[in-house]
């Protein structure tokens, strides 16, 4: 019987988590079956590197991928592609050549039952400020992506904040256009007050999430510290208040995919990610009640 | 099922002529990205083995991916075929006479052109000793010519 989900947050995994095994012959099913024992029904897979024979997706992976989905209760929440617009080191694609590209990828996602795309754009500097004609090719994409029912989603990553420019921009195009086919993509990592990579502190709040989760379609629950707690969620992230924001998400009945994202510094032990990814979604179902 | 390390102990081997004579030897690779690549986001750095260096730019070097063997040159511009995450790369290198018996240090000097990265943390210099902030990578391995 092919599993429903329930409306509203909901628990999934992005196969991102288990990318350092992949290489070495770790398979999707190998990831299906965890997500089952864990009740986490939504999958996210990166396309250019899950799906046998990209950018030319084989009739057998097709029929692979449908069998697995129902063998083990999965849903497709998210397709994880890329804007390769520096495709040479002396040359980048036009955004005829992007949208071609976009196009593959838009018919095996829908091929594949995904609705949600996480489309990451090319950046331009150290705050990774999209290419300076992300509406171009967005508008130039839409049409395409309307055809195969499928919105595209650039990811909201630290450095970059909720309330930064860039965001707002995303979401003044969304209003002017009142386009289906482009929203956005939430990282968790917005939320942790830890030191950055450039080495800056800086988060958003569970209040700036509730002001754009309209335009959200989609989150990737980023963790990187699981910690054992007293109360009743058993665990915590050190550094993301998944409660608070998860309540944000439940008080206004957001529905759509949470898909897990782990980065601890362990996540080359295969022990360790399956202890960290199941500490994970104890912590989602505790504060979801499901 | 593969080694954990990046360069693959299996596949280490002397590669001979129709008369039998070492003409150089190869090597496999593992991905270490979380994504396939077309060939021309990859960057082909040096080859060097026991302090001789081999580099990509001499005629030295092929990459042997799904069955094909490219040049440097030629992976530069082709942004067609792809380099999937579940498959090896053989690195095969020009050097008469091949490996003799013994161990031998390994090592490759390599990367990938991320457009959702900074450009300035995805520079690829072969020539720099200092790796790149992103997409720079140097793998060694000491193994066993038979």
């Amino acid at each position: 019987m092919k599993y429903v989900p329930p409306k509203g947050p909901k628990r999934g995994v992005s196969v991102y988590s288990y990318s350092s095994f992949f290489p070495q012959g770790y398979t999707l099913e190998d990831c299906f079956i965890e997500m089952q024992d864990m009740g986490a029904h939504g999958v996210e897979i990166l396309a250019n590197g899950h799906i046998d024979g990209y950018p030319y997706m084989t009739d057998e992976f097709l029929e692979k991928w449908n069998n697995l989905c129902e063998k083990y209760e999965i849903v497709p929440a998210e397709y994880g592609h890329w804007v390769d617009n520096r495709m040479w080191a002396d040359q980048e694609l036009t955004i005829d050549q992007c949208v071609e590209y976009l196009e593959r990828d838009f018919k095996m996602a829908h091929a594949l039952g995904f609705h949600c795309l996480r489309t990451k754009l090319g950046v331009i500097n150290d705050d990774l400020d999209p290419v300076e004609n992300w509406r171009d090719l967005i508008t130039a994409a839409s049409p395409v992506a309307e055809k195969y029912d499928v919105v595209m989603l650039p990811e909201i990553h630290l450095p970059t904040l909720l309330k930064q420019k860039m965001v707002q921009e995303y979401i003044e195009y969304i209003d002017k256009t009142g386009t289906k086919a482009f929203g956005l993509n939430v990282d968790f990592g917005v939320f942790s007050p830890k030191p950055n990579w450039d080495g800056r502190v800086r988060f958003s709040t569970p209040e700036d999430f509730e002001d754009i989760l309209p335009y959200v379609k989609c989150c990737h629950a980023k963790f990187t510290e699981m910690i054992p707690s007293d109360d009743e969620y058993m665990f915590r992230e050190k550094w993301v208040p998944y409660p608070e924001v998860l309540d944000v998400m439940k008080k206004h009945n957001w529905d759509g995919w949470m898909v897990a994202e782990y980065e601890g510094k362990d996540r080359h032990d295969l022990n360790a990610l399956h202890e960290a990814l199941h500490k994970h979604q104890i912590l989602m179902k505790n504060c979801l009640g499901y | 099922m593969r080694d954990q390390e990046i360069i693959q102990y299996p596949g280490f081997r002397n590669i001979y002529d129709d008369a039998g004579n070492a003409i150089g030897f190869e090597f496999r690779i593992r991905s270490n990205y979380y994504r396939g690549v077309y060939l021309s986001l990859l960057n082909v750095g040096r080859v060097t083995v026991d302090n001789e260096e081999f580099l990509p730019h001499s005629g030295a070097i092929t990459w042997i991916i799904s069955g094909k063997e490219y040049t440097p040159e030629e992976m530069a511009r082709d942004n067609v075929d792809f380099w999937p995450l579940s498959e090896t790369a053989t690195i095969r290198v020009k050097k008469p006479g091949g490996l003799a018996q013994g161990y031998h240090d390994v090592s490759l000097r390599w990367g990938h052109r991320s457009s959702y990265m900074p450009p300035s943390m995805t520079v690829f210099d072969d020539n720099s000793k200092e790796l790149g902030r992103s997409g720079d990578f140097l793998e060694k391995r000491r193994m066993l010519i038979v």
